[in-house]
């Protein structure tokens, strides 16, 4: 009798730890980017780059780039690439043996958003292709769809800046 | 019968708490061949005590400081109570439960921490998540332990209920025995010391081959909520009559704003603290992004560390007219022993990366 009380108590309380508790994996790599919301997208030099996605087929669709930097992070293993394609940046991020597109910044106003905003563009016509709720109060328009993010930042009534993120969950 | 079924019951609960344990102790991380950082935290009690000066803050300080070097050249005790991705809530925690131990004479803060607000502007999560373990499990308990914890968790720990798995990470490892291997069964009691006070070695090269660079930002105001903590570090050391120095390590990525730097250049002018951006001081401390890195400019590897840390203990000595200990027998044994260590598992990585080559 004694020993079945043992016996049941001692299963109740592993049930309870091993089998109660899922909500955390221990895996602490990257996401893989897959998300049910679609991501923002945009087409640089004839390429369509969306965010968080594989990024092999965009490499190669945009072809030899004009360098490339890597940066570990501390503690973990891959390495964070940034791209310079001479009128963009483009980074990732490692996710298991291939590379996930991680985030993208315009270097001048050779590009344009798909909503035809590049740097330079008025404060009027982002406001008109993006709205104006999309302003965050301060000096920027943040526009988010699925895990992306898109900031258009404003100096002097510009468009001075134009980056890309992928928000990695 | 009646108590015969209590003490059954007594006995059962606490073979399981024993089991619990003794699973927990197999089932946590040991870092002790990967992610070596995650064991850093931990490593300090045992060195606690007699030191005169303690860095706190991320990679940039376990990475790019020798405290071995310090002593070395000019008789200062140091620890580096450093961690991957230290977040500033986290550095003053770590330092309120330091002065617990020790009231060093001067405390250093690395400021890159300064730029993230919250633990979701990290960015990666599971990496955030990752990081807070490496930074929390290995505090003893106490309440800035707990005060850590609280500040730390990610919106997705807070969902479900994270915090419990901090007081019991058996809940967080729990399905980590299929990644076991023979490292978990032979450091569960007794870790090996991975540091030499609170500094990872590198002996490795791998120079700067093309400029950092990093998107634009939108704000590059510090937030509040940085600011508070920056705040109440002063108070704290003020309230020890310790010294905080606040430091930018020369580490060229992530990239350090011209505007962030101004920011604390104001800061530490308004509330007379000394602040050093060693990016500023590269070619006197002789710093050569060819030999001194080991991962493209991020971190140095030892060679620049000891350079950068003879450079910075002559600022500490001159500034702080810090004692040298080399003159104390009983610190001097204790120090050499340190100082052997460290030559030793130099020794033993270069040879290790030469046989490689």
């Amino acid at each position: 009798m004694k020993k079945s009380i043992v016996l049941a108590v001692i299963i109740c309380i592993m049930a309870i730890v091993f089998a109660g508790c899922g909500g955390q994996s221990t895996n602490t790599g990257s996401s893989d980017g897959k998300n049910n919301e679609p991501t923002l997208s945009f087409t640089v030099n004839g390429t369509k780059v969306e965010l968080g996605v594989d990024a092999t087929d965009i490499l190669k669709s945009l072809g030899e780039p004009k360098s490339v930097t890597e940066e570990a992070s501390c503690a973990f293993e891959g390495l964070d690439k940034t791209y310079f394609y001479g009128n963009f940046y483009l980074t990732t991020y490692p996710n298991g043996d291939k590379e996930n597109i991680y985030s993208c910044w315009f270097v001048d106003d050779s590009l344009s958003t798909d909503e035809n905003i590049y740097i330079g563009a008025t404060k009027a016509e982002v406001e008109s292709a993006y709205g104006a709720e999309s302003f965050n109060g301060n000096n920027a328009y943040v526009i988010k769809k699925g895990a992306s993010m898109l900031t258009i930042i404003i100096e002097d009534d510009c468009v001075s800046a134009i980056t890309y993120d992928a928000i990695i969950d | 019968m009646k108590k015969k079924n209590v003490m059954g019951i007594c006995t059962a609960v606490c073979i399981c708490l024993l089991i619990l344990w003794l699973l927990q102790a197999l089932l946590m991380p040991k870092y002790m061949s990967e992610s070596q950082e995650g064991a850093l935290i931990a490593e300090y009690y045992d060195e606690a005590g007699g030191n005169d000066v303690i860095f706190i803050g991320d990679c940039e300080v376990y990475e790019n400081f020798s405290p071995i070097t310090l002593y070395e050249e000019y008789g200062i005790t140091s620890y580096i109570r450093g961690s991957a991705q230290q977040l500033i809530w986290q550095s003053y925690y770590l330092m309120e439960e330091t002065f617990k131990y020790e009231t060093p004479k001067v405390m250093v803060f690395n400021v890159l921490s300064m730029k993230y607000d919250t633990p979701e502007s990290t960015g990666n999560l599971k990496h955030r998540e990752a990081y807070n373990r490496m930074n929390l499990d290995g505090m003893r308990w106490s309440m800035s332990k707990w005060n850590s914890i609280s500040a730390s968790l990610t919106e997705e720990e807070k969902e479900w209920g994270g915090n419990w798995s901090y007081i019991f990470p058996i809940l967080r490892y729990h399905d980590r025995w299929s990644q076991l291997s023979s490292e978990d069964f032979k450091y569960i009691f007794k870790r090996d010391e991975v540091s030499d006070n609170g500094y990872l070695m590198q002996v490795n090269v791998k120079p700067v081959t093309s400029e950092h660079v990093e998107k634009p930002i939108a704000d590059y105001q510090f937030s509040e909520n940085c600011w508070e903590y920056l705040d109440a570090m002063k108070e704290l050391c003020e309230k020890h009559s310790t010294k905080l120095v606040l430091i930018k390590a020369p580490s060229l990525s992530p990239v350090w704003w011209d505007q962030w730097d101004a920011q604390i250049e104001e800061y530490a002018k308004k509330n007379g603290l000394l602040y050093i951006n060693f990016l500023d001081y590269q070619q006197e401390i002789g710093i050569d992004w060819n030999t001194d890195t080991y991962d493209t400019g991020l971190h140095l590897n030892v060679y620049g560390a000891e350079k950068l840390s003879s450079y910075f203990g002559k600022i500490l000595k001159d500034e702080y007219d810090l004692e040298d200990h080399r003159n104390n027998e009983d610190m001097s044994s204790q120090w050499t022993k340190k100082v052997n260590s460290y030559n030793e598992r130099k020794k033993l990585l270069e040879d290790i990366r030469d046989n490689k080559n």
